[in-house]
């Protein structure tokens, strides 16, 4: 799956030279724009930049809260909040703060693990067995994957998930998708907090040394 | 926290999974630890992918009625708070423009129906009629919308053959934002400002604030009666007076403010 977002250097063509005075500049299709000139749009207050930018993240950003919350009518309360958020919040955004899309999934996801963590007490802390996630269709079906997974950078990403030991992907997936902490996952599965952080690290380290090779990012 | 200590919770940083005292502790040691910051930025460039392994779902259409009702209603209480009557231009509310628009839609769309039904309906005509609808509901929409902006291109000059942006008017605030890319960076003093020209006479709008290689700009004001839009490359650090010193590095044309609305 993959945002149809404008990156800066995006944008409609053209010369690239002075124009004259009195020429007709070319015409620029609004939704050429780019994510950063959306998101200044939306701090001056202008309604259509933030149906825009909800015209090109909605999808996304709600494909990972519904795979966090499980639940349609929270994770769509929960994406409400984020655009209302967005709104109200759009001239803090800074290029230092990293691309758009990333700024905007940040959003998302620490409201839907605020959701998750509040909703979790101690005594519901049961952790998936291990051979589950071993066995998982989600985790290692490449097929079941495949069919889903629209980009070649998520299919690469899938298939880099595989090649970890089930133990390094269980964190990993327990963190980032169910919003655990380290120390949560240490309680619920009697692990001692230096493995569970061992896992986390090796196995994203792990991950960018196979994505690295498949040319999925850069080395 | 040493840079020990962070490395071992450095994949459970990037992943969200620390506590909010382990967070503040472990952004302390980033802000001074430009060898971690980059180790970290490794490790995130992996986290940032995991959206792209989600399965698609669509969340109901109604989220966004509801998200742009939750706006007005905003923005209502801010005017009512303010006590301040609407302006003309302004009195409809976001929902009565809609409904306007779709009014106009419908008109436009029923004209388009009836030409094709005298036509006589095939499956053909189907495909074209939909395809009618969809621009004309595309154009009606971004047409009929007070709030649309005027936007001309900027393109760099040979000094910035790689420099690209925007100058974008928005109506309904008022406001002109600049916003350049790929200019070179600023050595030294050095300061890039805009300019508005009118017959060659250049009016100052002050300096432009660079951030991670994008330049921008903000100023009250419409660009009626401008013929261009410059930047310069001053000496700075206070802006040139009168006229630019240095050499113009983006160059924007201006012509009739409505001329390119949308």
């Amino acid at each position: 799956m993959s945002a149809s977002g404008k990156k800066e250097g995006q944008g409609s063509g053209g010369q690239a030279s002075g124009s004259l005075p009195g020429a007709r500049p070319p015409h620029i299709p609004v939704e050429e724009l780019s994510d950063e000139t959306l998101v200044r749009a939306i701090s001056l207050g202008v309604v259509w930049a933030l149906e825009m930018l909800y015209e090109r993240y909605h999808r996304l950003l709600y494909s990972i809260t519904y795979r966090m919350i499980k639940d349609h009518q929270v994770a769509e309360d929960l994406l409400q909040e984020a655009f209302l958020a967005v709104w109200q919040n759009a001239g803090s955004y800074s290029s230092r703060m990293g691309s758009v899309q990333n700024w905007l999934i940040s959003i998302m996801r620490h409201r839907a693990i605020d959701y998750l963590r509040r909703l979790r007490t101690h005594a519901e802390l049961r952790g998936m067995p291990l051979e589950d996630a071993a066995t998982s269709e989600e985790m290692v079906s490449a097929d079941a994957w495949d069919a889903v997974w629209r980009s070649v950078q998520g299919a690469q990403l899938r298939r880099a998930l595989t090649l970890l030991s089930s133990e390094q992907r269980l964190v990993i997936e327990l963190a980032y998708f169910e919003g655990w902490t380290h120390s949560e996952i240490a309680r619920a599965y009697g692990l001692p907090l230096g493995t569970v952080k061992a896992r986390m690290r090796l196995g994203l380290m792990r991950l960018r040394s196979i994505l690295e090779r498949l040319g999925t990012v850069e080395s | 926290m040493n840079c020990q200590e962070f490395e071992e919770l450095s994949g459970a940083y990037a992943l969200d999974a620390l506590t909010e005292e382990e967070r503040r502790a472990a952004d302390e040691h980033l802000a001074q630890c430009p060898k971690c910051s980059r180790a970290l930025q490794q490790l995130r460039s992996v986290v940032e992918l995991f959206p792209l392994t989600v399965p698609p779902v669509e969340p109901s259409p109604r989220v966004k009625e509801r998200i742009l009702a939750r706006i007005e209603e905003q923005a209502q209480q801010q005017r009512s708070s303010q006590m301040q009557p609407a302006l003309p231009s302004q009195a409809g509310s976001y929902w009565q423009q809609r409904a306007g628009k779709r009014w106009r839609w419908a008109a436009l769309a029923a004209v388009a129906v009836l030409l094709l039904a005298l036509l006589g309906g095939t499956f053909a005509w189907n495909i074209s009629l939909q395809q009618q609808l969809s621009h004309l509901q595309q154009q009606v929409a971004l047409l009929g919308s007070p709030e649309a902006p005027v936007v001309y291109p900027l393109r760099g000059t040979a000094q910035a053959s790689s420099a690209h942006g925007e100058v974008m008017y928005f109506p309904r605030q008022q406001v002109t934002v600049v916003v350049v890319y790929g200019l070179p960076p600023l050595e030294g003093s050095h300061v890039y400002q805009g300019w508005l020209l009118r017959h060659q006479h250049p009016t100052s709008i002050g300096l432009l604030t660079v951030e991670n290689g994008v330049a921008t700009l903000n100023f009250q004001g419409p660009l009626t009666g401008y013929d261009s839009l410059a930047i310069s490359l001053e000496n700075g650090p206070q802006p040139s007076r009168e006229v630019p010193k240095g050499p113009v590095v983006a160059l924007g044309t201006l012509i009739n403010s409505r001329a390119n609305s949308y």
